[in-house]
């Protein structure tokens, strides 16, 4: 499996990890502590500087375990660059080869846990994928106010559609002739009284209280629709 | 009774006007129509989003458990 991982100490890191961790000064391969010589100014005449004593990094040695899928490290070397800037030489360090010593150098401010992940460039994909998926549903989630933007756009059209149609629709039946629904309802219906039984007395009408009226308030859109409605329906109910 | 089948007469100076209204009205209904079919479309469009939209999340949510499995398994 490619979860596999190893939790070590700083002993046991690959060359990339190490070195990304170290300074960019410290990337060039010092097998031997670095003299840092100091600063050469320009001495007065008649006076002699005294003899600095070049402070020494302390480094701690730690052992190369090599990769398996190590990664190509560039290392720059940076003795040509200094060698332009500085006019004298520096003196020259014996260095031993990688694959002699085996060791890195890192400075001790380093010193930190490790975890070695086999397959880094695996795992860089599946969060740049990820990023890329979250970018996608930010996009969709733009698309989708501009769609719902463009929806409620419509729908306010259609709205006012209906209404003008409502009020054409109103104009049209203006037009035509009028008939009189109360005549018709108010046709008397036969009563057929059976012979031999009479009519119920009247019931005498028991005194209520006088009911309140509440305020009249102001019908909704919803409650004007419904009332109209019911008209229109109870105008089918009487064609029928 | 009354008939209710009985003839409608219409006056000669509102049929022009009738004529006219219900023109207006196929206009409109035309219209109206036409709008009905774009938020249809827009309603498809929004639901294709959304399901692309649900298709991603549960793209990340799976790379990121097997991320998260992988960094973390020995926690």
């Amino acid at each position: 499996m490619n979860k596999k991982k190893t939790t070590t100490q700083a002993p046991k890191r690959d060359i990339a990890s190490i070195i990304d961790a170290v300074k960019p000064e410290l990337k060039a391969p010092i097998k031997q502590p670095i003299k840092i010589p100091e600063k050469k100014s320009i001495p007065a005449k008649n006076v002699k500087p005294l003899p600095m004593k070049p402070e020494v990094k302390t480094l701690v040695k730690i052992p190369i375990k090599p990769a398996i899928n190590p990664a190509p490290v560039k290392i720059v070397d940076k003795t040509v660059a200094e060698k332009k800037v500085l006019p004298v030489k520096p003196a020259p360090i014996v260095r031993k080869s990688r694959k002699e010593n085996n060791t890195i150098d890192i400075p001790i401010e380093h010193e930190a846990y490790f975890v070695y992940l086999k397959n880094p460039l695996e795992y860089r994909k599946y969060l740049l994928e990820c990023s890329k998926g979250v970018l996608f549903c930010l996009r969709s989630h733009q698309k989708l106010l501009l769609i719902r933007q463009k929806k409620l756009e419509g729908m306010e059209r259609l709205r006012t559609c209906v209404k003008e149609l409502l009020y054409t629709n109103k104009k049209f039946n203006e037009k035509l002739p009028k008939y009189n629904m109360t005549f018709l309802e108010n046709q008397p219906a036969k009563i057929q009284i059976k012979e031999g039984t009479t009519l119920s007395k009247t019931v005498q009408k028991k005194p209520t209280a006088p009911i309140l009226k509440e305020p009249a308030r102001e019908k909704t859109e919803l409650e004007k629709l419904e009332e109209s409605l019911a008209n229109i329906e109870h105008k089918l109910r009487n064609l029928q | 009774m009354v008939d209710k089948n009985l003839p409608v007469f219409v006056k000669i100076n509102d049929y022009k006007e009738v004529l006219d209204i219900v023109d207006v009205m196929k206009q409109k209904l035309k219209e109206t129509t036409q709008t009905l079919d774009k938020i249809r479309e827009l309603k498809a469009e929004e639901d294709r989003e959304l399901q692309e939209w649900e298709k991603n999340i549960t793209d990340i949510s799976r790379r990121l458990s097997f991320i998260d499995s992988a960094f973390f398994e020995n926690e």
